[in-house]
């Protein structure tokens, strides 16, 4: 029974994505806790991004348009009417949803290298309107949010309250994508992404399913951004609408495992902690902590190119596999 | 009648792959559709199924005219299709693979797991529905083809070459799964090259050559009929005056 709960239901990685939560408590300063937000916020960025684009194999390269439409969404909201950045952030999703419909709706059914393309296309756009809209988005010098501490405000005084905030993000992300990978939606996707022919001979409206994915994943993101903008309490179009942004969801994603629940926050553990400590201890040096955290990424590609997730769950197969055996007297 | 093609017509370009192909096919029945390589026969089937979209002619299928329907809306009304070059979705266990057929008509897990398991176990490969699909050999993947295509629940199933590549055992096999798929009250046409097979399985054979259709009669008509036995073997010198 508890073999079968560790071996096919995950349980292990379950108890990591629970557990995570106390971490940030026993962090010593804000510095530390600061890493540990990022870690959970990209987490969920990731594992967003991966519900589209990791299970049916079609990487988007713009998702930090999404990211963007949710910050300025809810900082703009809230800067000019004084609406909550909760609200905020489900008006941000809403936008998302039909930006997400629009793109979707005309370049899903471009293949390959083309939908890649029109994905950046479609960040830069935005990027630029941002900037040169200035009437609205105060264009490139960014927006500031004040600093008035309290629930409503989404604003708190330390860090800890921003950890638990994006640890809950990145749970409901998680849940959600568990369940779709249980659902008709996550199978069609998935066989979608193997052969997209032989799946519409079984039935598989691709358009449609890819669609519903690739708004879910839009809308998720956008979320990730109205907390992004809240916790930083400054956005500007070249920082948070980045080409690297962008590539970061694909990297951390790519190195845990893409395709899977689990492999793009595992990915965020890893990567996020490491890129940040870099760049913290290596400061001397500008650029060393790039070119280390390249040759990591390389070195993974290289050697585990499915990602570090089926590793993972092979040594948990060796540990718990034995562990649970002996204890059963098997 | 579940099946009425009309005088079909496929053009690549210039070129008939399919011209002016018109089939009746009655229910419960297995077809067996035959003819030289290049015949069009595969074609036929993408034109059927709606993979391919056709140049001329109507498809009506139990009632409802399929002609311009996507091949998703008509696996949906129940033609399923396996493919001669075997298309499994590799990353995916045997059973997801049947299940995403089984999610054709429901949207409950567990109804999907129960309609892949049982096509499984009529091509005999639920003994291997954990393992991950690129792992299967080659008679597995034709079979695992087939509990794809069973999992839609279709009432019309086109099997293209499912013994080519087999062992004489796994072909008697595979003759054997055929019957028990038949029996089930599906209607099948089957595209084979080997003969033995294909005279002992169908009711009626098809036979096609460079786009149409030449012949059509039982297993014994076709293997006597002049015109086919010239296709498969060519014509000999001096006979062509004949």
């Amino acid at each position: 029974m508890i073999r079968q709960l560790i071996l096919k239901h995950n349980l292990v990685l379950w108890i990591i994505a629970a557990g995570s939560v106390i971490v940030p408590f026993f962090l010593p300063n804000r510095y530390f806790q600061d890493i540990a937000v990022m870690t959970f916020l990209w987490a969920g960025l990731a594992t967003s991004w991966n519900l589209y684009s990791g299970y049916c194999k079609r990487l988007s390269i713009g998702h930090a348009a999404y990211l963007g439409i949710g910050a300025y969404t809810s900082t703009l909201l809230y800067l000019n009417f004084g609406i909550s950045p909760w609200i905020g952030m489900l008006a941000g999703g809403v936008i998302s949803a039909i930006a997400a419909l629009i793109i979707g709706g005309t370049t899903l059914r471009l293949k390959g290298t083309f939908f890649v393309l029109s994905t950046i296309a479609f960040a830069e756009i935005l990027k630029v309107m941002t900037i040169t809209s200035k009437d609205i988005t105060a264009g490139a010098l960014g927006l500031m949010i004040p600093y008035q501490p309290g629930f409503s405000n989404m604003i708190w005084q330390g860090k800890i309250p921003y950890a638990v905030l994006t640890w809950i993000y990145m749970i409901v992300v998680l849940i959600i994508s568990v369940r779709l990978e249980k659902s008709k939606l996550g199978y069609s996707l998935i066989a979608l992404g193997e052969n997209q022919e032989a799946a519409e001979n079984l039935g598989v409206n691709s358009t449609r399913t890819m669609l519903v994915a690739f708004v879910m994943s839009a809308v998720l993101t956008s979320f990730g951004g109205t907390l992004f903008a809240q916790y930083v309490m400054f956005i500007e179009p070249t920082s948070v609408m980045s080409m690297g942004n962008s590539i970061n969801f694909i990297l951390l994603a790519i190195a845990g495992g893409m395709g899977t629940a689990f492999g793009p926050m595992i990915g965020s553990f890893i990567l996020t902690p490491v890129s940040n400590l870099l760049r913290g201890y290596l400061a001397g040096i500008s650029g060393l902590h790039g070119l280390i955290l390249g040759l990591v990424l390389i070195v993974i590609l290289l050697y585990r190119p499915d990602g570090i997730l089926p590793q993972l769950k092979l040594l948990f197969r060796y540990l718990f596999g034995k562990f649970v055996k002996l204890g059963k007297g098997e | 009648m579940i099946l009425q093609v009309e005088s079909v017509t496929k053009k690549f370009g210039g070129l008939s792959a399919v011209s002016e192909v018109s089939l009746e096919i009655e229910e419960g029945n297995i077809i067996g559709l035959i003819g030289p390589n290049g015949a069009g026969k595969t074609t036929l089937f993408n034109c059927i199924n709606g993979t391919l979209p056709i140049t001329e002619g109507t498809i009506i299928f139990d009632g409802v005219d399929i002609t311009r329907k996507k091949s998703h809306e008509i696996a949906k009304l129940g033609i399923a299709r396996s493919y001669q070059i075997v298309q499994p979705f590799g990353n995916m266990t045997t059973l997801q693979n049947a299940m995403v057929g089984g999610f054709c008509k429901t949207k409950v897990y567990k109804e999907a797991e129960a309609i892949a398991l049982r096509s499984l176990e009529l091509v005999r490969l639920d003994h291997k529905k954990d393992l991950i699909a690129k792992h299967l050999n080659l008679g597995e993947r034709k079979k695992l083809e087939i509990a794809k295509a069973l999992s839609t629940q279709p009432k019309l199933l086109l099997l293209d070459e499912v013994m080519a590549g087999l062992t004489p055992s796994e072909v008697q096999e595979m003759v054997k799964i055929i019957h028990s798929i038949n029996a089930s009250g599906i209607t099948l046409i089957i595209i084979e090259h080997i003969m033995e097979a294909i005279m002992s399985l169908s009711t009626r054979i098809v036979v096609l050559n460079f786009g149409k259709k030449i012949m059509e009669g039982t297993p014994f008509e076709v293997s006597s009929n002049q015109q086919v036995i010239e296709a498969y073997f060519g014509v000999e010198d001096g006979e062509e005056d004949a």
